[in-house]
């Protein structure tokens, strides 16, 4: 069984709400797509923050959450209720992320393994100390690796283990780059 | 200042709340006294809570749904029905005796839990404003583990039948040492409902207890 998350702590519901939840998620799961619907309108929001986050960007994470939501379709009679859905979509939308990345053998996979923080540190000389930023900005400022590392332990909650299993990195690697990321963030955002 | 600034490790970890109870305990003791290490905790803390806070800015979603119906239905993937499963095969394939450890575990917990109590109000400063999100997740946590572990005594009543006396007696003990150590850290929480490490030790409980009757049902 998995710990709910605490990114996914966005997506509560009343005892009667949960039940119209759960109902609908055992018709989706019968094949009823317009039940489906209904578990997409009320977990899309959380799914897309946690796209954006990873990737910063509005249109890949647009294209990361159907990725996400055809996935869940497909994987949904998999799905049985150890976790709580939205726990397991958000698990599932961060593979969907770091597939897509390793498919494009793009640059982020590469600086998820960067110890020695070297992306990180041409950001923070990159930043000028006197312009401050918003955390949305910030964030998007940060290496791929790094800002991985950074949402999924500090906004989702995985612990480093499960980061280390999710992206091939060793989680030690996994907790300098979020030391590192929580500095350079800590030093973007400095007035 | 009790000694000299804190690790990187330790402030990060004052700062996320991963530290063991001893180490939060000397961690808190220095925060009090060192201006300096307070700082840069709180600064990392002000990271991470405006990350949380951090709006995203959704697009208009409800305009993606036609293109992932659409991606559905032509790929003509129509899921199964759903099969409820109750164990998984890591789990049912260990053995009746792995029972042992959820004692050893709960044995731990309630050594933790007694830990914690001497120093309850160093424990109650650990919860702020930026472990609302954590705190929360640590109650559903407590919640589901509670719930699939009523479901699970309820299973398991159908197999004590079919125990031997001694697997019985040794599952009786187990499951008393963890029901005592929950039954502590709910009293413990009612007196102080806002500590999160007494919230964590709670699910940790459960989540023990759960693991526990998951095995005596596969070995029945």
């Amino acid at each position: 069984m998995k710990l709910p998350r605490s990114g996914v702590a966005v997506v509560r519901h009343g005892d009667g709400d949960a039940e119209r939840m759960d109902a609908l998620v055992r018709r989706a799961q019968a094949g009823d797509v317009d039940a489906f619907e209904g578990v997409y309108r009320a977990h899309a929001p959380a799914v897309f923050a946690l796209c954006k986050r990873m990737c910063g960007d509005d249109v890949e994470a647009t294209e990361l959450v159907q990725d996400a939501f055809v996935r869940a379709w497909e994987r949904l009679p998999g799905f049985r209720g150890q976790s709580t859905l939205a726990t397991w979509l958000h698990r599932l939308a961060v593979n969907v992320v770091l597939e897509r990345w390793r498919s494009k053998k793009s640059d982020a996979m590469r600086m998820l393994d960067d110890p020695e923080g070297i992306a990180l540190n041409a950001v923070e000389q990159r930043a000028d100390p006197d312009a401050g930023m918003d955390i949305a900005a910030a964030m998007t400022k940060l290496p791929m690796g790094a800002r991985t590392v950074f949402v999924l332990h500090d906004i989702e909650g995985y612990a480093h283990d499960e980061i280390a299993t999710m992206t091939g990195i060793a989680a030690g690697t996994s907790r300098t780059q979020l030391f590192r990321a929580r500095r350079a963030l800590a030093r973007l955002l400095e007035p | 200042m009790t000694q000299a600034h804190l690790t990187e490790e330790r402030l990060q970890g004052a700062a996320d709340g991963s530290l063991d109870a001893e180490q939060m305990r000397a961690v808190y003791g220095h925060l009090s006294e060192c201006e300096s290490c307070a700082a840069e905790v709180a600064r990392l803390r002000t990271v991470m809570t405006r990350a949380r806070e951090a709006n995203t800015g959704a697009p208009a979603l409800d305009d993606l749904w036609p293109a992932i119906r659409s991606r559905i239905e032509e790929s003509k993937v129509v899921a199964p029905k759903a099969f409820a499963g109750r164990a998984s095969g890591a789990s049912a394939r260990r053995p009746w005796l792995a029972i042992g450890s959820t004692a050893v575990a709960a044995a731990l917990l309630v050594a933790a839990f007694t830990q914690m109590q001497r120093w309850t109000p160093h424990a109650s400063e650990a919860v702020l404003p930026s472990q609302d999100v954590a705190f929360a997740s640590a109650v559903d946590s407590t919640r589901i583990y509670e719930d699939e572990s009523r479901r699970l005594l309820n299973d398991l009543e159908m197999q004590k039948a079919m125990m031997g006396p001694s697997a019985s007696a040794s599952l009786s003990g187990d499951l008393a040492i963890i029901d005592r150590s929950i039954a502590e850290q709910k009293g413990a929480l009612a007196r102080d409902p806002h500590n999160i490490a007494l919230q964590r030790l709670l699910a940790a409980a459960y989540r023990e207890k759960v693991d526990l009757l998951r095995r005596a049902n596969n070995a029945g």
